[in-house]
């Protein structure tokens, strides 16, 4: 494949953010942008390295497509600094950056037909016709937009305006290349296949993506590390499963993935070095795995399960126990491949169970209103202190 | 019930009718007034022209009279150098006039496409607020800043960059600069319509793929908002080109411009005839930029956005 001649298609590394002897491509140091009063992107620190793929993961307004347009040059740094390859960015305009940007509205031009549009940048470097059309057709052929050179804009459909702003924006064989939203715009239904073909360019051409993105399933199919933001800061950075099975916060855990909560107090260990807690909706405690922070006797936390480390069994089980509640299902949704049962509580906490359907007839037990008894395993249990 | 059904067809007819007539009324019948008097003769009579037709003097003077009629004046015009130098003249002032506004109605219009939206209805108020004030005033101000001992000069003089006053007034400079300060916010204001429209992360795409900002002008906004460009030439070079207070005041005695021969035609030597002919010629030059402007329009309507 030529782009792989291109592009080099060497295996990754596995996790150059775990080896301190690998240099990050990107230093983002301790970066702010204020608007007025409202601070946008707060004290935001974080390494970016070759070749990665990485989501910035919030709800709208967090940041993300801030931090996004500083590092193209389009906002301004108001303290902090962004360093790409050991080279600070601050002062250099968005056309001297070796980053490009494939914008939400794709930003196609509207004049300029599909090769023109791709080959624009190549033009602005001063390119001879003839390697501009060759490599014009390259990233044709890795978008899989072949025959469309000539169309314009307005004559394309959707999934083909965002491959024609994908492959203008990998054109100039950035360092970085900025995705706003990239999948905003399309169906939901080419969506996942779109993830699929996005995370295999990204592969094949060796770039490092940051993409922006408030789908948190599209950044855990799609992302080496995700980025976390919230209210402008930079919550939590870690691999799709780091923040999937150790959120740093209720608002991480809430964010990403379904989970259920419980509000607890910290009582202290058991034999086994597990935590003890109170909690009113389950009436003999709680015992959950111990975080790696320090916890105190008497300290509030939450105490979180996803739902399908919850187990869901018809009747009220009879024995005292730790990490059992007994409930009445108030809703269900069979999914297919998973059923999912609202269960409420006693005391009216409102919980969510998933079961695997791993046969034909399972999960068809239980009905609307039936009493149930819902238990999980201690090591299922996270505590989150923040 | 019925009346529900037949007042649209009504109503439609009406709103149709009222545009319709008033074009025919302030437009067709005198357009048509005008062309009868091109190829008429001038006379020393109460109208001076000859024929004037008579409706009801019986269809053999009607018939007299419409052999009477003559394409002299057209011949006169051609003939004579200084109808077609003024009109070459015109187009030439109010040309250098267009030229000039369109290079200061963009960074104009970018500029007010850039104002925080608070402040922008502000801004727009100030390219209109001239219009609060008469035309012709505004013009005769100009006298008191470009005559030999006017402000301008004065500045000048007091900077010390001159020891003799420039002739501004009454020179084809004056007469440029007159156009443009009278027609700027029917410049700026298409223009800013089209930039505003102008999808802004068009420009931070160009930018972000190697264009510095002039760059991104010249490949981006200029040929996407070359329609409001031309709507803003238009209505700058139309009226520019048919200009009669500005050359009269600003211009020197011996300017030429069209609008001011056909002006001296009709009140000075009383020529009605003649002063029809010219209206007439000056109504073809217009035609051609008219019509590319119509057939830019169609294309803009017809290829989607």
């Amino acid at each position: 494949m030529d782009c792989d001649r291109q592009f080099g298609s060497g295996r990754r590394p596995l996790a150059p953010w775990a080896d301190p002897a690998v240099r990050p491509l990107i230093r983002i140091r301790n970066v702010e942008r204020r608007f007025g009063a409202v601070t946008a992107v707060d004290n935001v620190s974080l390494d970016l390295f070759g070749a990665e793929m990485f989501c910035l993961l919030g709800p709208s307004g967090c940041g993300k497509t801030t931090l996004l347009r500083m590092l193209a040059g389009f906002e301004p740094v108001d303290a902090g600094s962004i360093l790409l390859d050991e080279v600070d960015q601050a002062g250099l305009a968005p056309h001297q950056r070796q980053t490009n940007m494939m914008f939400q509205s794709y930003a196609l031009f509207p004049h300029l037909t599909v090769a023109g549009n791709i080959g624009f940048g190549l033009k602005q470097q001063g390119l001879a016709r003839p390697d501009i059309s060759a490599r014009v057709a390259d990233l044709m052929t890795l978008v899989q937009i072949d025959g469309l050179a000539d169309r314009k804009p307005h004559q394309l459909s959707g999934g083909q305006k965002q491959r024609v702003a994908l492959a203008r924006a990998l054109a100039c064989q950035p360092k970085v290349l900025l995705l706003d939203e990239p999948m905003a715009a399309l169906d939901a239904r080419i969506r996942a296949e779109t993830q699929r073909e996005l995370k295999q360019i990204q592969h094949r051409t060796g770039t490092t993506f940051i993409v922006v993105t408030h789908d948190q399933s599209e950044a855990m199919a799609m992302a080496d590390r995700i980025g976390v933001m919230q209210g402008g800061r930079l919550v939590q950075v870690g691999t799709p499963a780091d923040i999937y099975e150790h959120p740093v916060s209720r608002a991480v855990a809430r964010f990403v993935g379904n989970i259920n909560l419980f509000e607890a107090i910290v009582q202290g260990d058991n034999a086994a070095g597990e935590v003890v807690l109170t909690c009113p909706s389950i009436p003999c405690g709680l015992v959950a795995a111990r975080p790696v922070g320090p916890l105190a006797p008497g300290q509030p936390v939450a105490v979180a399960v996803r739902p399908e480390r919850m187990q869901v069994l018809s009747g009220r089980l009879t024995g005292a126990a730790p990490n059992v509640a007994h409930g009445v299902i108030s809703a269900i949704s069979y999914l297919g491949d998973l059923t999912v049962y609202s269960v409420r509580l006693a005391d009216g906490v409102a919980l969510t169970v998933s079961a695997v359907n791993d046969g034909r007839g399972t999960g068809q037990g239980l009905g609307w209103d039936a009493e149930v008894t819902v238990r999980f395993d201690p090591h299922s249990a996270m505590v989150l202190t923040a | 019930m019925t009346r529900a059904a037949r007042s649209p067809g009504w109503s439609r007819v009406l709103v149709a009718a009222v545009p319709a007539l008033w074009l025919a009324a302030l437009f067709l019948a005198p357009f048509a007034i005008v062309a009868k008097l091109s190829l008429s003769s001038p006379a020393t009579a109460q109208p001076p022209y000859t024929p004037v037709f008579d409706l009801f003097a019986g269809l053999e003077r009607l018939t007299a009279d419409m052999s009477s009629l003559t394409l002299a004046n057209f011949t006169t015009v051609f003939s004579d150098a200084l109808y077609v130098d003024a009109l070459l003249s015109s187009v030439r002032l109010a040309g250098v006039a267009t030229l000039v506004l369109l290079l200061i109605g963009y960074p104009a219009a970018m500029a007010l496409s850039r104002l925080p939206e608070r402040w922008r209805p502000l801004g727009l108020a100030l390219v209109i607020l001239p219009f609060w004030t008469s035309f012709l005033i505004r013009i005769y101000a100009w006298i008191g800043i470009l005559r030999p001992e006017g402000y301008l000069n004065g500045f000048l003089r007091w900077l010390g960059l001159i020891d003799e006053p420039i002739l501004f007034l009454n020179t084809d400079f004056a007469i440029v600069l007159g156009l443009v300060y009278a027609y700027l916010p029917f410049m700026v204001l298409p223009l800013f319509a089209a930039v505003a429209r102008l999808d802004q992360s068009l420009a931070e795409a160009a930018a972000d793929l190697g264009c510095p900002p002039w760059k991104t002008f010249w490949l981006v906004t200029l040929p996407l908002t070359l329609p409001g460009a031309a709507a803003g030439a238009l209505l700058v070079f139309i009226p520019s080109l048919g200009e009669i207070i500005v050359p009269d005041l600003l211009g020197g005695s011996d300017t030429l411009m069209i609008g001011r021969t056909l002006w001296s035609e009709f009140f000075s030597n009383r020529d009605w005839p003649l002063a029809s002919a010219l209206a007439i010629l000056l109504l073809t030059v217009l035609l051609p930029p008219i019509m590319v402007w119509r057939r830019l329009e169609a294309r803009r309507w017809s290829g989607a956005a």
